[in-house]
């Protein structure tokens, strides 16, 4: 992985042009939103001076009962959501040719064993195997897309964002509001046939439904550490130990202190997921700020460092029991 | 009408019984625990076992004198597939043959032949990861014994464990790894 220093060399040289032809179009576009925000706050200001202020003696029914403030009010809602609507519009295409442009340069810069895609496809089984979430169509979406070999290990990494509620184990960092985050899969250094989920707070139980042992049971560990932290549920109590060595569990729980948020993890067919919940969004260009400032660039090579340390921080690439 | 201390006398009668049904069938749920998790121990030291031949074989042929070693190995493989071993039994096998395993690998450092044979190494891989297994099943176990040892000896299950003739069992505990033994051969 390159230094911080290799990718200020880059960024100096080979990025300067490109981000300053992008920089005069986010200009353009920040300027044009401003305008229409304007114009918008006016004709706002406008319709609430047309609002009649109601007569002398007139009753306080018979005032709610005048629609006349009805336009205004409408267009306290209507208005916002189009500038928003608007906005994105513009951005579109300045996003995508950040994406292009930038982006899919900066990350094999930083590490070339790794590939950049604003869009590619996240197939929704992969994300149904995690167990942890639920991909109804329509409802989310999947967004800068990196892959690639972090030593031995296959990775795939990308921001995923409910759009609506999928009704999925994972929550935002508030619990209440909808998932949006890093979304990280990669090959384990274990075979195993099961499902294990390590969940922040107290594991739950899953009410049994009709006869036999219900799929997940809660699996109880050594660690108290860990077991502060997390709860597991599995379909194997052998193979969550397998898994959830006595390592293992030390590297979660300090991964979980290093992230600083909660940590959601699946593990199944083979493969580790985790989802990590962002207050911001990842790899996103600024609209009102400038994109010449190389903190900016600084924040993707850390968020790039962050996702690949999960390698090491999990020890992934140790692959001595049997699986290669 | 019903006398309200006959009433008020069932209602205790049937309240104990049911208190009494839910310790007894708890005390059953976590003895039955206990033989299920030895069961996945079981399950897997015979993985382990089925191992043990083709490495004998393959370490005979490039470590004559470690043959005592292996003669050993493969004496206690056979008395732990045979019938009528106790789990205690299946236990002390299994401490043994993991100091003979242990030491076989470390004694592999003195045959580069053989460190470098594809045989030995896949047969290795595959031991690690079944020891990583039996390791997984062994705290499955143990976790249960835990918890059956706490009904026995807490009140008031101990009560009923005293009656049902329940006693503490002894945990599964895993082999020291012993120091290299330094090589005949020297180095």
């Amino acid at each position: 992985m390159r230094t911080l220093e290799e990718l200020r060399q880059f960024y100096g040289t080979d990025l300067a042009v490109d981000l300053g032809v992008l920089e005069a179009e986010r200009k353009r576009l920040a300027r044009k939103l401003v305008a229409i925000g304007v114009v918008m706050l006016l004709f706002l200001m406008l319709l609430a001076y047309t609002i009649p202020k109601g007569k002398p003696g007139e009753s306080k029914a018979a005032r709610r009962s005048d629609l006349s403030g009805a336009p205004f009010a409408a267009s306290l809602i209507l208005l916002p959501a189009a500038w928003v609507f608007i906005w994105n519009r513009l951005m579109r295409g300045y996003k995508r040719r950040f994406a292009e442009k930038i982006l899919q340069r900066v990350v094999p810069f930083i590490d070339e064993s790794l590939t950049y895609s604003r869009d590619a496809d996240v197939p929704p089984e992969l994300l149904k195997q995690s167990g942890i979430f639920n991909p109804l169509k329509g409802y989310y979406t999947t967004e800068d897309v990196i892959s690639g070999k972090i030593g031995k290990t296959q990775v795939l990494f990308f921001e995923l964002r409910e759009n609506f509620n999928t009704m999925s184990t994972i929550r935002s960092q508030n619990r209440k509001s909808l998932f949006q985050g890093l979304f990280f899969i990669a090959d384990f250094n274990k075979d195993f046939s099961g499902e294990t989920q390590v969940l922040p707070g107290m594991g739950k139980t899953i009410a049994q439904i009709g006869p036999g042992e219900p799929r997940m049971q809660d699996a109880e560990l050594e660690d108290p550490e860990f077991e502060s932290h997390f709860g597991v549920t599995t379909t194997d109590q052998v193979e969550a130990r397998y898994i959830l060595s006595t390592s293992l569990m030390q590297r979660i729980v300090d991964f979980r202190k290093k992230a600083g948020k909660p940590v959601y993890l699946s593990f199944a067919g083979s493969k580790v997921f985790i989802a990590i919940p962002y207050p911001r969004e990842l790899f996103e260009p600024p609209t009102f700020g400038t994109l010449l400032d190389f903190s900016r660039i600084e924040e993707y090579y850390g968020d790039v460092k962050f996702a690949e340390g999960i390698v090491e921080d999990l020890n992934l690439n140790t692959r001595i029991w049997g699986k290669q | 009408m019903a006398d309200p201390d006959v009433i008020l006398a069932a209602v205790a009668v049937l309240f104990f019984a049911i208190i009494a049904i839910l310790i007894y069938n708890s005390l059953i749920s976590k003895k039955n625990r206990i033989s299920n998790a030895f069961a996945s121990v079981d399950a897997l030291l015979k993985k382990r076992y089925d191992l043990i031949p083709n490495l004998v074989e393959t370490v005979k042929a490039y470590a004559a004198y470690e043959k005592s070693v292996l003669t050993s190995l493969t004496k206690l493989r056979t008395r732990a597939l045979s019938e009528g071993v106790t789990s205690d039994e299946k236990i002390d096998i299994d401490n043994q043959v993991t100091k003979l395993l242990r030491s076989i690998f470390v004694s592999a450092e003195n045959y580069p032949d053989l460190k470098a044979s594809r045989n030995f190494l896949q047969l290795q891989a595959a031991l690690v990861e079944v020891e990583e297994q039996i390791s997984a099943a062994r705290r499955f176990y143990n976790t249960a014994v835990m918890d059956y040892n706490n009904a026995v000896e807490m009140f008031p299950t101990n009560v009923f464990a005293g009656l049902m003739g329940y006693k503490v069992r002894k945990l599964f505990e895993v082999a020291e790894p012993e120091k290299a033994v330094p090589s005949a051969a020297g180095k």
